[in-house]
């Protein structure tokens, strides 16, 4: 066994990065599999297929997505929702727009987590099933952001075929945009529908966390957590995405493979056993 | 077995099966074309 300090959680950091070149390579021949995040796959750069726009496809054509389903059911099986804290660059680009200092708002109504879950039925599967149109990426931000915009830009015979949609999108772009700079991660929290599915999975995963009886619900983790959540209330609620922020301020949560604790804080950072 | 073997287990079976489903091995090998409908342009 041996101990490392992770001071600041750079490991997720490093994920985070590493994740994103990893989508966007696009020497690799990849394009059969999809990101474990939102990416999309019609980005210049994408290496990977987009798993909503795939999952989206098979409604479309009315086939049955088994390899998708697996993928979401094995990474959910052992991750849970880390992936949305670890791996997903769309989770990443609001951590980062959201630390432009600026009064930040508080949004707690817990309805609006449910609308990611309606995105997902209706218009993921149900209205493109009907349709037989894509219509959650016609309108999808992240498309917008990686593929929409810089293909617009640099591609004359592209920007040739804008057409009223494409300002749609773009309204909605700039309105989550400028919604990240004051609120934690609202794309993850209402709209994902990635997320919806992951968060299905969060009570069952391998990797978990534990709140310990020492807990006075202080609140600290709450502050934190880039969800807005209280973790001591259900600490592997669909909401949390296992960023780990709340173990920095925490030494009475901890994650856990299993019923194995393998990560504790300390007074100097996170210290791990592996 | 745990909640999370059986999760493990059963996304790993529909994997394989959709490795070798015919038309699910065809979708992901022309996963390229599928790109250009998404971007929503007009």
């Amino acid at each position: 066994m041996f101990k490392k300090l992770i001071y600041k959680l750079k490991y997720r950091r490093a994920a985070q990065i590493g994740s994103l070149i990893l989508g966007n390579s696009y020497f690799l021949p990849l394009k059969w599999c999809p990101t474990v995040g939102m990416n999309c796959y019609a980005c210049p750069l994408a290496a990977t297929a987009c798993p909503i726009g795939s999952l989206q496809h098979f409604a479309v054509i009315r086939q049955i997505p088994y390899f998708l389903i697996g993928l979401f059911v094995a990474i959910g099986g052992f991750f849970g929702r880390m992936v949305c804290g670890w791996a997903c660059p769309i989770g990443w680009l609001q951590e980062i727009i959201h630390k432009i200092p600026t009064p930040k708002w508080t949004i707690r109504w817990k309805p609006l987590r449910y609308l990611k879950y309606a995105v997902l039925v209706f218009l993921v599967l149900l209205i493109p099933y009907l349709t037989m149109e894509p219509w959650f990426s016609k309108l999808c931000f992240v498309g917008t952001v990686e593929a929409g915009v810089p293909l617009a830009i640099f591609d004359e015979s592209i920007r040739e075929m804008i057409g009223p949609l494409f300002y749609v999108k773009l309204a909605i772009t700039v309105v989550l945009l400028s919604l990240f700079v004051f609120v934690k991660r609202p794309f993850c929290r209402f709209l994902c529908p990635l997320g919806a599915i992951y968060s299905l999975t969060n009570r069952f995963s391998y990797l978990n966390l534990q709140v310990d009886s020492g807990c006075t619900s202080c609140n600290r983790c709450q502050k934190v957590c880039p969800m807005d959540i209280k973790v001591y209330e259900n600490p592997n609620s669909g909401e949390c995405i296992r960023c780990l922020e709340c173990t920095t301020v925490c030494e009475h949560v901890s994650l856990c493979a299993g019923k194995k604790q393998i990560q504790k804080n300390t007074k100097k950072g996170v210290e791990v056993h592996a | 077995m745990r909640s999370y073997h059986w999760m493990l287990l059963i996304g790993i079976a529909l994997i394989v099966l959709g490795v070798y489903h015919e038309e699910t091995a065809e979708i992901l090998a022309n996963a390229e074309m599928i790109c250009f409908s998404c971007i929503g342009l007009g």
